[in-house]
């Protein structure tokens, strides 16, 4: 698996020892790491240097990290990655929707931080925003199914499923968006009616997960509508 | 105790009851068939009696019989000396043996014939000479058992055995100059009255009396015109008791009572002739036959009042033995009865006893301890008393009636057995009814409520209830002219006061114009316009001010504009106040919402970054190579215990979200699949940790309006919670079902340790099942739930009953919304 080390990197917080830790984090796994320590300077910063990844946070002083974020914006593509204190769900959908690619909420995982920012850093670099993509492709975030060969790429990483897995994996990509319930799945993918099936549909989601999440117990994709059933994002990612 | 127990019991007083009624009705039976024998004995003695007192020809007899012997005695045997020799003139003897022989009392040979009385025996005596029945004496003939009529001194003794006949009208008189009149008003042979004269009456003038009786007289007054007696006038005849002061004529009838006819004048009256008018003692007499005026002197009348005549009859020997006989019937029958009544007495007072008895316990109940009314003893209290004086009444009315009646009905129905039950029957239930109805009004007494349940006391009650709501109407118009002063209070700004002056104005117009200009129609309409015109303004102006009063309810503050002079000025004004007071009151509200989450927010991001730091630096620490053993097992401690700060600084929010209700996503959501997804999400966990998980789901969809990702983590935690403090080896039973339109989920579990908790307690935070908090877990668990719980609008439950453990989780089931 490509690593793309050498890739540079921003960090961007006020707090000095956090922005410290990262680039100690990501130095280790090989990543030329750039500090800033507000929004100006991070503008700066991604302005005098060849950059392929922004670590950002959303309370600083002088340009607040959405401010500056839709600033890069306006001229950059690259991923931005949201590094913040506020864990609402609101607070995540509004940095999202303003133009970052991730949203991970402090206090990290410091093991979570460096697989995101992989997966971010393959998929921009590796596949690109669009690439050469058949019609038969699905594509949801960094999930690509590849419905003829019956492969799902994972940041462009092949992924192995079961028979079953990619059935429901298939269903769930092509209704992008809709909630299953159990039942439904089970008799789609089984073809037969049951009932008390949750358990048997809950374990393959789970093994599905695993594969095709970073954080299994914070999927991005493959997400259980509690009390409804299950489904696949359709913004692809952004929760 | 035990027996004062059982006379108060309801039983006991029935069988009391029903008791009295059947000795009362046996009472009845027993008497009512002795009665009987009586009234059968009274019967066949009346119709003996009858015989004699109701049969007109017996009593016409006796009448008769009685007549011939006064007769008889006053004409003839007064005038006997004491030898039986005639005393009286030669004149005197002639004209009384005519009046007899006339009468048919004295046959060709000078003998008196009474004539035969097969029913009577008869006596009658005038000083030594006397006549009988078979020559017997007066002791022979009178009976002394009271079967005798006997007339001494003008009275009679009457035996009720006899029927009665007439003897007061009896009398006599004799004038002065040798007349005397007999007057017996039971005619013997159609003869009513006669006379006898002392002197010899021929060639003398005579006139007839109204009775037929000849009067002589002389018309030279020797031998003045008599009459019977100034009562006895004829109408015919006129006189003057003072002639010389009366110039009208005055008309008096036989009985003397003064007439004043007109037929009087009709009668012509030929002059008072003078120079006999003088004499006090005497009065003229004027007479129709002979058409001239008679002076009239007083006389003596004699009534035979002081006379020795003395009459005794006696029913005869044809009739007396079987009256007698009838008579000592009758008496034993009457002792008989009276045995039987006395008999009967004991009976009847233990009758009284019992119902005495179930009057004073009527009533009781031995479960309350007390006297208690019932049903009927609600029926106004008059119509009781009534009733029961009535039934008394009635029973004692046919007790007295009992033989008018019997004969009436046995008159109809021939069987008279008939009447002894039909007449018990009634007297029985008349007497229970009356027992009844003093017994209401005693339990009445009893209870105290005679008062309340008196008719009189309904018609006050109904008539203060009147008395009230009249109040009340009077004090409500009162309050409304009072409040009619509100037309003073709003002076300036009285618009809808001066309105209602102004149409009071139109309509008075109104009234004046059609009455007096007849222009009806055309006035009407112009007023009736302007009437209609002020009428609208007003409505719109309402109109807008509850269009106001709407837009203040759903929530738009906006002020409104309200022209000056319009009526609802004022109460806009106000109005718009009070929008004020509102708008500034959200506003504040909102404001401090907000400061609320923003401070939860702040605090959040200031402990959230320098734990960012200390996770960072410790996975920093922990890939450093030359480290001591030692120290890398600190950097694991501390790893661990950052990891669990990380995890309580968050859960802590979210309980401080939760409880602010901010950041709650609520959507339609099955919690049955949740509790399923939960189940399959945790599989792993509940396999690994040995329990025995028993899952009850009963319903097979539990639609509720919550957060899903909340709830999750309520069941989660719960189950979390169970698996974590449950004794090893137990089993933890889950269920969900559905109660009163709410979602129910149970977890329940056997504690491992002993619970030294108060359910409130252990949802307080950081309350955790083992006191030494050694076990992982940061006690905020079941804190969580309940906050997530309340913030979905459930409710959460911990009951604990020794070492179980039952958590209770209830969300409001909603079908649609």
């Amino acid at each position: 698996m490509e690593t793309f080390e050498n890739s540079s990197i921003l960090v961007v917080d006020d707090d000095h020892y956090i922005v410290n830790a990262i680039a100690k984090l990501l130095e280790k796994e090989g990543y030329k790491i750039f500090k800033a320590y507000n929004g100006i300077e991070a503008i700066d910063t991604l302005m005098s240097n060849n950059i392929q990844l922004i670590l950002i946070d959303v309370m600083m002083p002088k340009l607040d990290g959405l401010s500056a974020m839709m600033k890069i914006r306006t001229t950059k593509n690259i991923p931005i990655i949201v590094l913040s204190a506020k864990s609402e769900d609101s607070d995540k959908i509004l940095g999202l929707s303003m133009g970052a690619d991730d949203y991970i909420t402090k206090p990290y995982n410091p093991m979570e931080l460096v697989a995101r920012v992989k997966s971010n850093l393959r998929r921009y670099l590796s596949l690109g925003s669009a690439d050469s993509k058949t019609s038969s492709d699905i594509q949801i975030g960094g999930l690509t199914l590849d419905t003829t060969a019956k492969q799902l790429y994972v940041d462009g990483e092949p992924v192995r499923l079961t028979a079953t897995e990619y059935k429901i994996t298939e269903m769930l990509m092509q209704n992008a968006g809709r909630v299953f319930s159990a039942e439904e799945i089970y008799s789609r993918i089984w073809n037969e009616d049951s009932y008390s099936v949750e358990n048997t549909v809950m374990v393959h989601i789970r093994h599905i997960r695993e594969k095709i999440e970073i954080n299994p117990s914070d999927p991005r994709y493959l997400k259980v509508v509690w009390g409804i059933g299950y489904k696949i994002e359709k913004t692809g990612g952004k929760l | 105790m035990k027996v004062k127990d059982f006379l108060w019991q309801k039983s006991t007083r029935l069988v009391a009851f029903i008791s009295a009624c059947v000795i009362f009705a046996t009472c009845a039976i027993v008497s009512l068939s002795k009665w009987f024998v009586l009234d059968n004995v009274y019967n066949k003695y009346e119709d003996i009696s009858n015989s004699i007192r109701y049969d007109q020809p017996a009593r016409d007899n006796l009448q008769e019989l009685f007549s011939k012997l006064w007769v008889v005695g006053n004409m003839y045997y007064r005038n006997l000396d004491d030898n039986g020799k005639f005393t009286g003139s030669k004149e005197l003897k002639a004209s009384t043996e005519t009046a007899l022989k006339n009468l048919g009392l004295m046959d060709d040979n000078g003998n008196i014939i009474i004539g035969v009385y097969n029913d009577f025996n008869y006596y009658m005596s005038w000083g030594k000479n006397s006549i009988s029945t078979g020559n017997k004496s007066y002791d022979d003939v009178f009976d002394s058992s009271t079967y005798s009529t006997t007339y001494t001194n003008g009275t009679i003794s009457h035996a009720h055995t006899l029927g009665y006949f007439n003897y007061g009208g009896f009398k006599w008189y004799t004038t002065d100059y040798g007349m005397t009149y007999y007057d017996f008003p039971n005619y013997i042979n159609g003869i009513g009255a006669t006379a006898t004269f002392d002197y010899d009456t021929t060639d003398l003038e005579y006139y007839t009396d109204y009775l037929g009786v000849k009067i002589y007289y002389k018309k030279d007054g020797s031998t003045p015109v008599p009459t019977p007696e100034t009562n006895n006038i004829d109408m015919s005849v006129t006189y003057y008791n003072d002639y010389e002061e009366v110039t009208e004529p005055q008309y008096y009838d036989r009985y003397g009572n003064l007439i004043i006819s007109e037929s009087a004048e009709e009668i012509t009256v030929p002059d008072i002739p003078k120079g006999i008018m003088k004499n006090d003692s005497s009065y003229l007499l004027y007479d129709k036959n002979s058409n001239a005026w008679v002076e009239v002197k007083n006389h003596n009348r004699h009534f035979g009042n002081e006379t020795p005549l003395k009459i005794c009859i006696t029913p005869s020997d044809e009739i007396l033995p079987l009256y007698k006989q009838y008579e000592i019937e009758r008496l034993t029958a009457e002792k008989n009865m009276t045995k039987t009544v006395l008999g009967i007495i004991p009976f009847l007072v233990v009758a009284v006893l019992l119902m005495g008895f179930f009057v004073v316990t009527s009533g009781y109940d031995t479960k309350k301890k007390k006297f208690v009314l019932s049903a009927t003893d609600n029926i106004w209290a008059e119509v009781v008393i009534a009733g029961g004086v009535l039934l008394g009444g009635g029973f004692f009315m046919s007790m007295m009636e009992i033989d008018a009646f019997s004969h009436w009905i046995s008159d109809y129905h021939k069987a008279s057995s008939f009447i002894t039950p039909l007449y018990t029957t009634a007297w029985t239930t008349v007497f229970a009814l009356v027992v009844l109805c003093v017994n209401s009004i005693v339990k009445r007494f009893k209870c105290r409520s005679f008062w309340k349940t008196t008719f009189v006391k309904n018609i006050w009650n109904f008539a203060l209830k009147i008395l009230k709501i009249v109040w009340g109407k009077i004090k409500s118009v009162a309050k409304t002219i009072q409040d009619a002063a509100f037309i003073r209070d709003m002076s300036d700004n009285s618009i809808f006061g001066r309105r209602l002056l102004i149409k009071l104005g139109l309509f008075m117009l109104a009234v004046i114009f059609s009455a007096s200009l007849q222009a009806e129609m055309a006035v009407w309409l112009i007023i009736f316009g302007a009437y209609i015109f002020a009428s609208l303004k007003d409505i719109k102006s309402v109109t807008e001010l509850s269009r106001q009063i709407s837009d203040i309810y759903g929530g738009d503050y906006t002020k409104k504009d309200v022209d000056k002079t319009s009526p609802t000025y004022t109460m806009t004004e106000k109005l718009n106040n009070i929008s004020d007071g509102i708008q500034t009151a959200v506003d504040k509200k909102l404001q401090s919402e907000k400061m609320k989450i923003d401070l939860v927010t702040n605090v959040s991001h200031d402990l959230k970054t320098p734990l960012t730091s200390i996770i960072s630096y410790i996975n920093l620490l922990s890939d450093e190579e030359d480290l001591s053993p030692v120290a890398r097992d600190y950097v694991k401690i501390l790893e661990q215990k950052s990891a669990r700060l990380s995890e309580i600084v968050s859960d802590v929010f979210d309980i401080a979200k939760a409880t602010s209700r901010t950041d709650i996503n609520f959507e339609m959501i099955d919690a049955v699949i949740l509790t399923e997804q939960v189940f399959a999400d945790m599989s792993d966990k509940i396999e690994n940790s040995g329990r025995d998980i028993r899952k009850t789901i009963s319903a097979e969809t539990a639609p509720v309006f919550a957060d899903g990702k909340r709830l999750y983590r309520v069941l989660q935690n719960i189950i979390d919670n169970a698996l974590k403090y449950s004794l090893e080896n137990t089993r933890i039973y889950i269920k969900l079902d559905i109660e009163d339109e709410n979602a129910v989920i149970t977890v329940k579990n056997i504690s491992s340790y002993e619970i030294k908790f108060t359910p409130e307690e252990l949802t307080e935070r950081f309350t955790r099942g083992d006191e030494a908090r050694t076990t992982e877990g940061n006690g905020l668990g079941l804190s969580i739930a309940k906050s997530f719980t309340e913030a979905c609008g459930g409710k959460f439950n911990v009951d604990i009953d020794g070492d179980v453990f039952v958590v209770t989780v209830e969300l409001p089931i909603k079908e649609k919304i």
